[in-house]
């Protein structure tokens, strides 16, 4: 028989969530070593997503708070890369003058979500909670960036793909995203279609001068795709649409048709493509 | 060093400019346990997701939907809620502004859209329309429309620049 409370419609009351011990770390090394160490760690920001994840049944063992890790929050440039900190708000990023870095970067982060979210949630929280509808993963997909992970077993460095697939040392800490700066890089983020579907385009010359383009198509229910371009030509239409030939016929959800998709998709590619050309100047 | 909490612990803060020491377990919400107090029912609680934004609260200034902070986060902080709004028991120019634009109608949201219009003045003085549409849309009014809470929030900030003039 159908039961309200096994459909899981009804969420538990923080009241029928079991107490748990808190470490809250002072460097990224004691993190690590929590991480290691102690029960079923769960790490926590800016708990805009996993205070509810716990409502819906996510068990904590270990809450490790990452509050005092200042260290990580920031976005900085050097050496040809931006990072962002992990902790760094979705406010924080939209702010800070390194972001000035990737024209279109700041305006992206200051769409996710509202005012109210973004001086809370973080980058990492963001990836981390792996939802289809949060939309970093999309942006660090088009940027071509690539997430740090520190673990008492090592260090790596993996794409929002490989994030999607789990595939983070276990017990590990996301630490910064990092973006190459490639030359004149650039960015336009299009949410008007949100929920249905959102794209980023980045835009980028490589060494011999060529102009580079990936456009990353996401929708809330499917993961980010990204789409290579070839930018040799002007037309950006001609462009969007042999773009789109790329997209897998089964890219679709219940709400969003892979032939909308690839009409819509293309039709804001086209738009996004003048967009940046004419922000060159 | 890093810092260790067990599952119960005593928790201080300042609320509403009070000193406030609690025995509570980690696992609380802070809306849980300001709506435990006698003089804590103004936080309101519908969504429990962060979502709706009906439970704001100011800690340490910055506002927080108090369903999706964990009490023990405020150890030490400064938690401003709709209850410390008027000061002698005068309303507070947001609160005056929302009640005489009439900013409600059943007025579930209403402590939430003030204490989130407190601190879009405490940053912004003469917010832009486009700031405050973007604040405003962070907490959900399934009455008004929003327009007369947008009327408020303008209200609100014309009202705390004539008195800081
Ligand atoms: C009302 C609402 C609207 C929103 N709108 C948008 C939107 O429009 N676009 C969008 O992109 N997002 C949106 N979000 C999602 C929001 O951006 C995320 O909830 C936020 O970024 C998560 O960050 P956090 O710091 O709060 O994470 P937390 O809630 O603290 O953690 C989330 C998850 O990440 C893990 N985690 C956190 N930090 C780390 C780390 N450093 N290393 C390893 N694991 C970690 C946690 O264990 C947890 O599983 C919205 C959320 C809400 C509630
Ligand atoms: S009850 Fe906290 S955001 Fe809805
Ligand atoms: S007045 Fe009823 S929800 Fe806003």
């Amino acid at each position: 028989m159908y039961e309200v409370a096994q459909a899981g419609l009804i969420a538990a009351s923080y009241r029928d969530i079991p107490p748990f011990p808190v470490i809250a770390p002072a460097s990224v090394e004691e993190a690590v070593a929590a991480m290691a160490d102690a029960e079923a760690p769960v790490p926590y920001a800016g708990g805009t997503d996993l205070c509810g994840a716990v409502r819906e049944g996510k068990k904590i063992g270990t809450l490790i708070w990452l509050k005092r890790l200042d260290e990580l929050r920031g976005v900085r440039v050097a050496d040809g890369t931006l990072s962002i900190g992990a902790l760094t708000t979705h406010a924080g990023g939209a702010g800070a003058d390194a972001a000035g870095a990737i024209p279109g970067l700041a305006e992206a982060l200051s769409k996710l979500g509202k005012m109210r979210i973004r001086l809370s949630g973080t980058a990492g929280g963001n990836l981390m909670a792996r939802h289809t509808r949060y939309e970093m993963s999309i942006l660090l997909t088009a940027l071509g960036g690539t997430a740090h992970f520190a673990s008492a077993e090592g260090e790596a460095d993996l794409t929002a793909a490989d994030i999607w697939e789990r595939a983070e040392p276990p017990r590990s800490l996301l630490t910064r995203l990092s973006i190459p700066l490639a030359g004149d890089l650039r960015l336009d983020y299009d949410r008007s279609l949100r929920p249905l579907m959102t794209q980023a385009l980045a835009r980028w010359t490589d060494i011999s001068g060529r102009p580079q383009g990936r456009a990353v198509i996401a929708t809330e229910y499917l993961r980010p795709f990204a789409l290579d371009l070839e930018l040799a030509g002007t037309d950006a239409k001609g462009i969007a649409a042999a773009a789109y030939e790329a997209l897998p016929a089964d890219f679709a959800d219940p709400a969003s048709g892979n032939d909308w998709l690839r009409r819509a998709g293309a039709a804001i590619l086209a738009r996004q493509l003048a967009r940046l050309e004419a922000a060159r100047g | 060093m890093a810092e260790r909490l067990g599952p119960r612990f005593d928790l201080s803060f300042t609320l509403n400019g009070a000193s406030v020491s609690v025995s509570t377990t980690t696992a609380t919400a802070l809306a849980d346990l300001l709506r435990e107090r006698r003089d804590g029912r103004g936080t309101r609680l519908a969504c429990e997701r962060a979502v709706c934004g009906a439970c704001t609260v100011l800690v340490d200034d910055v506002p927080r939907a108090s369903c999706a902070v964990f009490a023990f986060e405020v150890e030490g902080s400064t938690v401003r809620t709709v209850e410390g709004m008027a000061e002698d028991g005068e309303l507070s120019p947001v609160q005056a502004a929302f009640a005489d634009n009439a900013a409600f109608q059943c007025g579930f949201c209403t402590a939430g859209m003030i204490v989130l219009t407190e601190a879009l003045l405490a940053r912004d003085p003469d917010p832009e329309e486009a700031a405050i549409r973007d604040w405003i849309s962070s907490n959900i009014c399934r009455c008004t429309g929003y327009s007369l809470i947008l009327e408020a929030v303008r209200d609100a900030a014309r009202r705390k620049r004539e008195t800081a003039e």
